[in-house]
């Protein structure tokens, strides 16, 4: 099936349905006087947003199939760019901290209640040096930590962070070089590069975020393995979501980081 | 007035037909058609050619529902129309190439066996809807059928943009899990 029989084949529910939400939009028998309002704001914008609304139809159309990358301002997992040389502050236990080598932050935005997320590992490249897992063979932290300057895959379930109130930070040269719904997540991918940053001993990382909106969780495969590889264990995770979260482990913080091999 | 008074006049040829039309239902066509378009212009040509094709097809047509029939016209000629626009304006790659596709079936189906599919993939996707809670439909049907903006549905609906995106994504994985358990993927 192909995103345009989608179309059309939505264009063809119920009229009950149709009617149902369009009086929700308030289209249904509404006064006069409010469409001439709103026409005239609509006239001053509608030049400007012309062109990319063409693209948000496909973009839309083809999010709903979740097949590919164009779901343009529905993802909730936002990269946002730190100006050379300004840093990012915070708060952390009633102390600001500041990372001056920000370069970029990532935030998680979701009003769903929040809960954990677990996972069994089908595929690993090598075996794991740390191995935080449950009786049930499902694991919330696994990891080979690698010998000298490498570290060469991590996988983190973020359990214990309020994800929804953190503002994320890369501290070395960050470029997203992908952003899709994947198996029905949100799936971020960034590589970073940390030539010149004193603290971290290998030269680039990998980072992949898969965060569920609707179960409001989010895990991280990182590591200084190729993007290729840290897919192919992302493709061969089974991930079971857990108990929804109701105490916070960490008040008083709103910015943390990603970066691997960092203390 | 009501709907089958409407359409008694369509049929009668009364030309008050389209003045009760334009009062009835005139908000929601040009709101289908701004949301798709974006240009006032344009949506009010596309509702225009709304009822100048209810002129033509009352008769034959007697539609129960005349606001969905109409506003489905409307969705209708406005995606074309988009689809066209953007085929003029952008040069090569892949995503004129795709919009074209799509403005073909917009268009009509020529082949009988891909409207047989579409027939029956729209059963599914009635069916499903109907099996979603109330909010979550309506949330759904406003975003992909209206085409209405996230910020506009989390206002009318009284949700923060997030959850409205919650839900959104929500409900498109669960029709991802339909399609895919009904073997339409």
């Amino acid at each position: 099936m192909r995103s345009q029989q989608l179309l059309r084949a939505v264009n063809g529910v119920g009229d009950d349905i149709i009617l149902e939400a369009g009086e929700k939009l308030g289209l249904l028998s509404a006064p006069e006087d409010v469409l001439q309002t709103e026409n005239k704001e609509d006239t001053m914008h509608s030049k400007k947003r012309q062109t990319t609304r063409i693209l948000l139809i496909a973009a839309a159309i083809t999010a709903m199939l979740a097949a590919t990358a164009l779901a343009a301002g529905l993802f909730s997992t936002t990269a946002s760019p730190v100006e050379d040389g300004s840093g990012l502050s915070g708060s952390w236990n009633g102390h600001t901290v500041t990372y001056p080598d920000t370069q970029m932050f990532l935030t998680f935005e979701s009003g769903n209640p929040r809960h954990e997320v677990y996972f069994k590992a089908g595929w690993l490249p090598t075996p794991a040096t740390v191995n935080e897992t449950g009786d049930d063979g499902y694991s919330f932290y696994l990891a080979d930590e690698g010998e000298g300057s490498v570290e060469p895959y991590c996988i983190n379930s973020h359990n214990h962070v309020s994800i929804n109130d953190i503002r994320f930070a890369l501290n070395g040269k960050a470029e997203v070089v992908l952003q899709d719904e994947w198996n029905g997540l949100e799936r971020t991918e960034i590589t970073v590069d940390y030539s010149g940053v004193e603290y971290i001993s290998f030269p680039t990382a990998n980072y992949i975020m898969l965060f569920d909106p609707a179960d409001n969780w989010m895990l991280q495969i990182a590591g200084t393995s190729d993007m290729a590889t840290l897919e192919k264990i992302a493709e061969n995770l089974e991930i079971r979501t857990g108990d929804l979260i109701t105490e916070n482990h960490e008040e008083g913080l709103d910015i943390a980081w990603f970066d691997l091999g960092r203390g | 007035m009501e709907d089958a008074q409407i359409v008694d006049l369509y049929w009668q040829r009364s030309e008050e037909a389209l003045t009760e039309t334009e009062r009835k239902y005139g908000r929601l066509c040009r709101s289908v058609a701004r949301n798709i378009l974006e240009n006032d212009q344009d949506a009010e040509e596309m509702v225009n050619d709304t009822w100048l094709a209810a002129w033509n097809s009352m008769p034959v047509n007697r539609p129960h529902a005349l606001g969905a029939y109409l506003a489905k016209i409307t969705r209708n000629f406005s995606i074309s129309r988009a689809l066209e626009r953007s085929r003029l304006k952008r040069g090569g790659g892949e995503l004129p190439l795709a919009l074209d596709e799509l403005a073909e079936c917009v268009a009509g189906p020529e082949d009988p066996e891909l409207a047989a599919e579409t027939h029956e993939l729209t059963r599914r996707i009635d069916a499903f809807l109907r099996t979603l809670p109330a909010v979550e439909r309506q949330i759904f049907v406003s975003r992909y059928w209206y085409m209405a903006g996230v910020d506009e549905i989390a206002e009318r609906f009284g949700f923060t943009r997030s959850k409205t995106s919650g839900i959104l994504f929500r409900t498109r994985k669960k029709l991802h899990s339909m399609l895919r358990k009904e073997n339409l993927l």
